[in-house]
């Protein structure tokens, strides 16, 4: 039995109260590229009574998983990461992550919390799949996916439109059986 | 004379009669002007002159049609829920197993007439508050006879961008042409009427006449999520089709 299931090499995933994390993120938010990597909504800035209902909201839904990123070295909270939209029967959900620390980016650090999640998903949820979509400006995204195990799986033309011009939503995803195959070969 | 100038020129010129010609679709604006060549009181050639329009503004007049019908077909109408008297089709239709396994993803499950007032209820009161969702049912002309339901879902005011679907619920009305019709309608809805600059349509693999039906409109498949759904103990691809409005467009002409 893994009883680290929520650790890894650089951070740890929590879960804190939903006042905690709605200051935090009215503060992330004021970072509008932090917003417009996270969401196709338009950045905005939401006051901390709004965020909290909208996480409050978000920790009622069964159908998600929410988390914190906690980092190992001074355990600052640096971002989220939730697994969204689970389909029970068909066992495949979304996965979501952003840091709100800009220092934090580039890093390792999101990488480690895809990983964790993914076994979180796979060896606790026992998901047969998780799927995710990043925008095609999110280069360093893309890169971070592709380092946790996820497979380009094809792209929505154009689907936003940021900076006067239209960008496509990249889909990857990764199957549980090609996620045990990279555990296996790690070992 | 041949040579042709400013037509109001010519039409000084010449002392024919003169027919001003005007385009369908209620146009006010003249197409052309005819100079029937008269010899001896027998027409004998015909002149006529049309303004000169720019590729622009042919393609526009060619599409311009405000009085165009957006929810009338020629078999079906697309209109509102009709809580009255819905109810129990609907819930017939979900008796269908499978039906309710090709339109969702989620446990396909009988539903009792409450149950389906139920969500109606929460529909109208998502179309109301959420200003993101456009939900038409399917009737026949003839009879109005409700067959199905369509709607325009997920849309995003500033990506222009939202997500398409359709269902023809009882099996004898299926394959009659009413899903080739709505989805017609629905796509000139959703480019010509919201300006939608594009449009998603999810489709689970073994979804063959949806498959069939989006691909003639020219929906091209994007994203093939692999494996994403279970059923009947296998797994299978969910597929991801979009339409951009200018390949919609271009089908047009």
């Amino acid at each position: 039995m893994n009883e680290n299931l929520l650790r890894g090499e650089l951070v740890r995933l929590t879960v804190e109260e939903p006042e905690t994390l709605a200051r935090l993120e009215s503060q992330w938010s004021v970072d509008s590229e932090y917003s417009r990597l996270l969401d196709w909504d338009p950045a905005r800035r939401l006051s901390v009574k709004n965020f909290q209902k909208w996480i409050e909201k978000h920790y009622e839904n069964e159908a998600n998983y929410a988390f914190t990123i906690r980092t190992m070295a001074d355990d600052r909270i640096i971002g989220g990461i939730g697994l969204e939209g689970i389909r029970w029967t068909h066992r495949d959900c979304f996965v979501g992550i952003g840091l709100g620390e800009r220092e934090f980016w580039g890093k390792g650090y999101g990488t480690d919390a895809m990983r964790i999640i993914l076994r979180y998903a796979f060896t606790e949820l026992n998901l047969l799949r998780v799927t995710l979509d990043v925008f095609e400006y999110n280069q360093r995204g893309v890169r971070s996916y592709e380092k946790a195990g996820f497979v380009y799986e094809g792209r929505a033309r154009g689907l936003i439109m940021r900076e006067g011009r239209r960008w496509d939503v990249i889909y990857m995803g990764i199957l549980r059986e090609d996620w045990l195959k990279l555990e296996h070969e790690k070992q | 004379m041949a040579a042709v100038r400013p037509y109001l020129r010519g039409v000084r010129l010449l002392p024919f009669k003169i027919h001003a010609v005007y385009g369908g679709h209620g146009h006010s604006l003249p197409v052309a002007f005819f100079f029937p060549v008269l010899a001896m009181g027998n027409p004998v050639a015909v002149f006529y002159l049309t303004p000169a329009l720019s590729q622009r503004e042919r393609e526009q007049r060619r599409s311009m049609s405000i009085d165009n019908p957006l929810f009338e077909g020629k078999l079906i109408r697309l209109g509102p829920v009709d809580h009255e008297k819905d109810p129990e089709i609907v819930s017939r239709w979900t008796h269908n197993a499978g039906y309710m396994r090709m339109m969702y993803t989620d446990p396909a499950r009988p539903l009792s007439i409450w149950q389906v007032k139920k969500k109606l209820e929460e529909l109208e009161k998502s179309i109301e508050e959420d200003k993101n969702l456009f939900h038409f049912r399917i009737r026949t002309r003839s009879d109005d006879r409700l067959v199905g339901f369509a709607e325009l879902s997920w849309i995003s005011w500033t990506n222009a961008s939202g997500y398409v679907r359709l269902g023809i619920g009882a099996s004898e009305d299926q394959r009659q042409g009413y899903g080739r019709e709505t989805l017609n309608l629905l796509l000139r809805y959703a480019f010509d009427e919201l300006n939608l600059y594009r449009l998603t349509a999810l489709i689970p693999e073994y979804n063959l006449p949806a498959l069939a039906l989006f691909k003639r409109f020219s929906f091209v498949e994007e994203v093939r999520r692999r494996l994403a759904l279970e059923r009947d103990a296998r797994r299978w691809d969910l597929l991801q089709f979009g339409l951009l409005a200018a390949e919609w467009k271009e089908r047009q002409k």
